[in-house]
């Protein structure tokens, strides 16, 4: 069974208690960690032993072994020096004579203080009977050595003294002539040798070399040197054959330290001379001050017949390696404390588990159900012991925690909950009574993924099998509380929004507002509760059109939505329009449940609006009526509208100019233009300063006046304004014209009148002459005086146009009548024939002007009939555009005129016959056509040129009555 | 030799007082009505100085006669003296431009016109 299954996952239902002691035991962990413990010191202790042993083991071999180098290393020094002493033995005997210089040689070569440091030096001692010693002493002296002496001088047998001693540095020189035998130590060594007939080693000696510095024990080495062919093998004969010895000293710390140089940090060494260990038989030591370990080895050397005792001991540090050593048990402890640490953590869970299958034996029989209960619940549950640690999880509550069953239980609660962690079960453990129940609303945290959540918490604690068990009861609030978010915010929208807000139930009668914003208070001046659970209509205001009020009843009763622009009465009794607009909200079955009305105060903007459709009216009217034309042009510069007086002026039409481009535009202008004259480019975007004047030949000679103006502000829009100039310019022209004409007319009289009067003054004419020229100026002057009269008279009748008129209800044939009575005839040959009708209509005229101006007409008959001639004048009536109108004719047979004549007949100062020989002003027939059109007549004229004139001045007919 | 000049005019009573004004010197005179008799007269035998009105009935009038004669090779250098009623400093000229050597405005003075065609008969420089 797995220690860590949720009790409810194992539906075996096996219990703790039915295990026998033993597997009970294993199944407890807590009952093994003592021995686990204790078992595992042993072995830690046991392990270490053995290993100490094994390492103090491997140290002694290895101390052993760096014993046996030490002592190989003093034999081998010590046997390659009787070697030394043996060749030099050799030397002696294959030589008849040898000389100090020989055994310089000799020596030399060896290199004594660089390949042996510790021996002095290689010497030659003699055995020099007591007979022999002043010759011996003299051949010396007088060899090479003056001051060679063989010492100590006391007397004796025989005598040995050094004869050689190489290297002959200074400390040498001391022992050349040393009596060696005289000393017991050597002459022991010397004696030995001897008799051996081999090398010999000498006791502990202090050496003649040594001077006044430190000094070291010696010892000396000996060889023997017979005398050639004397027999040797006894060690009486030998004692008689003696020549000499080899020999060799040595320093022993020298010696010793190089021997031992390689040995110095593995090693302690003491050597003894002789066999014992005792203070004063110490020949060396490396041992002074150094720490030693316990290791100890003692050898006997037995060297040239003599014996030192070499004292070992290991250096401190020879076998210490710490770490090993206290590795193994440092471990070894630490792992078994780890173990129990482990086994006493099991025995906890195993605890819980043990409740926890207690709790399950409580479950009894229906327990399958209630997990099944437990894991179906839409609620996560949790259980957990008195220090908080997970028991059981149902899966509502694995999935809220996205974490598996079998890796929830087990955990602290804090790790899911971090709000429940061991400080809150410490302190409900103290404080609070069993079966409580708190509930945990707000602030509670589960973590996800290590994502924190909101939760909703009901805890409750009881006792199960004596321990206390919490249960948790969760449930993960995220989305509720998100929705809650949401709903605050969407709250939050409305009741800050400037539009206002209605919301009412349509499924109640009457439709009550169930809701209105703030925005809504403000803008109706009704505050929220006057209207909610009330009907409110919106539509209170009095200018709302009937259709608009239909369409809002025909979407709610279609349960449409609809926006609409509503006058809207205030509760201060202010009306307002408001821009609506209005939508159902249905359910999830689609039922219509609610309206929600939304609106904001538009009446500024609909204000605006109409005072912009009135003023844009007005403007349209303008455009319309104005004599001037008026073309638009967008900020595009393409022409957008063109009014009626401009396409009267042009006889363009507006369907081939809305649309054009400006350049188009004014080249479509150009087409009309008089070619004659300049023509100004059309130029948008700037008003211009002076009007440009257009003058156009089509479709009739106009002169217009053409401005723009382009919008100061908004869309740079350009208003073209054409005035109608033409009407003013001809008169302009006219009134020149007329100046320069009347001047004309004035001044050719006065160069006739003004050239003969300079003419009569400057000479004597005869009297023919003289009348022939006064005739001249006077006629000239009377032309003048009728030329001013009928100006005058022309200005007046214009300047008044018939205010000074006396118009009377008058026969036409008075009229007549009374002309001709004015009128004198030039000459005989005229005559006037009356053919006056029976009945002649009456007219109504200004007496004086009518006459006048028939009197003109007459005048003219006969002016223009220079071969005299008749001249008619009658009376006829007609109907002349659905008018009865009176006619008097005058008829001539003159000379007529030609048609172009005739269309100049009104012409001011125009004369039919420009030569002079008919007299006149070219006003007659001015002044009649004004009269005529004062008085509402007509002027029909009838000519042909040779063949005479019929000139009728038509007047409207009163009446007609009989003379 | 008697200069020769020559009227263009179409009022009898001018064409009369310049007449009657000539006769104050040595002149001989031929006179037309209108221009294009004056053309035709001119041609047929070029005088020494024209007197010519401005305004005239016809097809031509007096300045368009000037600026006929001035692309005459035979009429080109001859005086021509404008006589009309025309008295605007636009008219004078018009009339310059059109080739005339002097410009009276009618009314003139008869004594005044006798200088002028003197000054123009012998010029300074060349007496």
């Amino acid at each position: 069974m797995n220690l860590r299954d949720p009790v409810w996952a194992d539906p075996s239902g096996a219990s703790v208690g039915d295990a026998p002691p033993l597997v009970r035991a294993l199944r407890d962990p807590s009952l093994l960690a003592w021995p686990a413990l204790a078992l595992g010191m042993l072995v830690t202790l046991v392990i270490t032993f053995l290993l100490w042993d094994r390492l103090a083991q491997a140290t002694a071999q290895r101390f052993d072994s760096e014993v046996e180098k030490v002592v190989d290393q003093i034999s081998r020094r010590m046997e390659a020096h009787e070697n030394i002493l043996r060749a030099a033995a050799g030397l002696m005997q294959a030589s008849d004579e040898v000389t100090r210089a020989d055994w310089y040689n000799y020596v030399n070569q060896l290199g004594l203080e660089r390949n042996f440091p510790g021996v002095l030096g290689v010497g030659l001692s003699l055995r020099i009977p007591a007979a022999h010693l002043a010759a011996h002493e003299e051949t010396i002296r007088l060899n090479d050595m003056p001051t060679y002496a063989v010492w100590p001088k006391h007397v004796r047998d025989e005598y040995h003294s050094i004869v050689f001693l190489e290297p002959l540095n200074a400390r040498n020189f001391r022992a050349i002539g040393y009596d060696m035998y005289s000393e017991p130590v050597r002459a022991e060594a010397m004696r030995r040798a001897r008799e051996s007939g081999n090398v010999a080693l000498s006791g502990r000696v202090t050496l003649v070399q040594e001077g006044k510095g430190p000094v070291q024990p010696g010892f000396l080495l000996y060889y023997p040197l017979y005398v050639r062919d004397e027999p040797a093998d006894t060690p009486a004969e030998r004692g008689r054959a003696l020549l000499g010895y080899t020999y060799s000293p040595f320093r022993a710390h020298d010696l010793f330290g190089d021997i031992l140089l390689g040995f110095a940090d593995k090693v302690v060494v003491t050597i003894h001379d002789g066999r014992g260990v005792s203070p004063g038989t110490v020949l060396y030591s490396s041992a002074e001050g150094k720490p030693v370990s316990s290791l100890e080895a003692v050898r006997e050397i037995e060297l040239a017949g003599h014996a030192w005792t070499v004292s070992l001991r290991a250096p401190a540090a020879f076998s210490a390696d710490h770490l090993v050593l206290w590795l193994v048990p440092l471990m070894g402890a630490g792992l078994s404390a780890l173990l129990f640490y482990l086994l006493r953590l099991l025995a906890t869970t195993a605890r819980a588990n043990r409740s926890a299958h207690a709790m399950t034996q409580a479950l009894t029989i229906s327990e399958s159900r209630l997990v099944t209960l437990l894991d179906t619940a839409a609620d996560g549950i949790v259980t957990t012991d008195e220090s908080g640690m997970v028991l059981t999880v149902n899966r509502s509550a694995a999935e809220m925690f996205e974490i598996g069953i079998d890796a929830a239980i087990g955990l602290p609660l804090a790790r899911l909950l971090p709000m429940f962690d061991a400080a809150w079960f410490a302190g409900q453990a103290d404080t609070q009574p069993i079966g409580l129940r708190w509930r945990f609303r707000q602030d509670v945290q589960g973590v996800r993924r290590s994502r924190r959540f909101p939760v909703t918490v009901s805890a409750s604690r009881f006792n199960l099998h004596g321990r206390p068990v919490y249960s948790l009861l969760m449930r993960d609030i995220s989305e509720q509380v998100e929705a809650q978010t949401r709903m605050r915010l969407h709250d939050r929208a409305l009741e800050s929004s400037s539009e206002a807000v209605i919301i009412r139930d349509v499924q109640r009668g009457g439709y009550p507002v169930v809701y209105v914003n703030a925005a809504f208070e403000r803008l109706t001046a009704r505050a929220a509760d006057e209207v909610i659970g009330r009907t409110f209509t919106l539509a209170s205001g009095e200018q709302n059109p009937e259709h608009v009020l239909d369409e809002m009843r025909w979407a709610i009763a279609h349960q449409k939505p609809f926006s609409t622009t509503l006058d809207v009465r205030r509760a201060d009794g202010r009306s307002i329009w408001v821009a609506l607009s209005s939508s159902p909200v249905r359910d999830n079955e689609g039922r219509v449940t609610h309206y929600v009305d939304v609106f904001g105060d538009v009446t500024e903007r609909i204000e605006f609006e109409r005072k912009l459709i009135r003023r844009t009216n007005r403007l349209h009217t303008v455009f319309a009526l104005s004599p001037d034309g008026f073309v638009t042009f967008d900020e595009g510069g393409t022409l957008t509208n063109v009014n009626p007086a401009f396409l009267r002026m042009t006889e363009l039409t507006q369907s081939e100019l809305v649309g054009l481009s400006a350049a188009a535009f004014d080249g479509r202008l150009a087409r009309l233009a008089d070619p004659d004259k300049p023509w100004p480019g059309l130029v948008l975007d700037q008003s211009t300063a002076e009007p440009q004047r257009l003058w156009l030949r089509l479709p009739e000679p106009r002169v217009l006046e053409r401005s723009a103006r382009v919008a100061p502000e908004g869309r740079s829009e350009t208003v073209l304004y054409f005035r109608d100039i033409t009407q003013q310019f001809e008169v302009d022209r006219m009134k020149s014209e007329f100046l320069s004409t009347a001047a004309h007319e004035l001044r050719t009289p006065l160069a006739s009148i003004l050239g003969f009067a300079e003419l009569l003054i400057n000479r004597e004419y005869d009297e023919p002459a003289r009348r022939r020229m006064h005739t001249i100026i006077h006629r000239q002057s009377r032309v003048l005086v009728n030329l001013i009269n009928d100006l005058l008279d022309l200005a007046r009748i214009e300047a008044r146009t018939g205010q000074d008129f006396r118009f009377e209800d008058l026969s036409v044939k008075g009229i007549i009548s009374a002309t001709l009575e004015t009128l004198t005839m030039p000459d005989d040959s005229h005559t006037v024939r009356l053919d006056m009708p029976p009945a002649v209509p009456r007219i109504r005229v200004d007496h004086a002007k009518m006459v006048r101006a028939l009197g003109n007409v007459i005048t003219n008959a006969f002016k223009y009939s220079p071969g005299g001639g008749e001249v008619v004048v009658t009376v006829c009536e007609a109907l002349r555009n659905s008018r009865l109108m009176a006619g008097m004719r005058v008829i001539d047979r003159g000379i007529g005129m030609t048609p172009d004549q005739l269309a100049r007949i009104f012409e001011r100062f125009y004369r039919a016959d420009p030569s002079g020989n008919i007299p006149g002003t070219g006003l007659g027939m001015s002044l009649v056509k004004e009269i005529m059109d004062l008085h509402g007549g007509e002027i029909e004229i009838d000519s042909a040129s040779g063949v005479g004139t019929t000139v009728t001045l038509w007047l409207p007919v009163m009446d007609t009555a009989t003379t | 030799m008697r200069a020769r000049i020559m009227l263009v005019e179409d009022q009898p009573e001018i064409r009369q007082l310049i007449r009657m004004t000539l006769e104050f010197g040595d002149f001989e005179l031929a006179e037309a009505p209108d221009a294009d008799a004056g053309w035709t007269l001119m041609q047929q035998r070029p005088p020494d100085l024209i007197l010519l009105d401005v305004m005239m009935p016809g097809s031509m009038d007096g300045l368009e006669l000037c600026r006929r004669l001035r692309q005459h090779p035979a009429l080109q250098a001859i005086p021509v003296i404008l006589l009309t009623a025309r008295s605007q400093q636009r008219d004078i000229e018009i009339g310059f431009e059109a080739g005339a050597n002097a410009y009276l405005t009618k009314p003139f003075s008869p004594m005044e016109l006798l200088d002028r065609i003197a000054g123009l008969l012998n010029p300074p420089d060349a007496r």
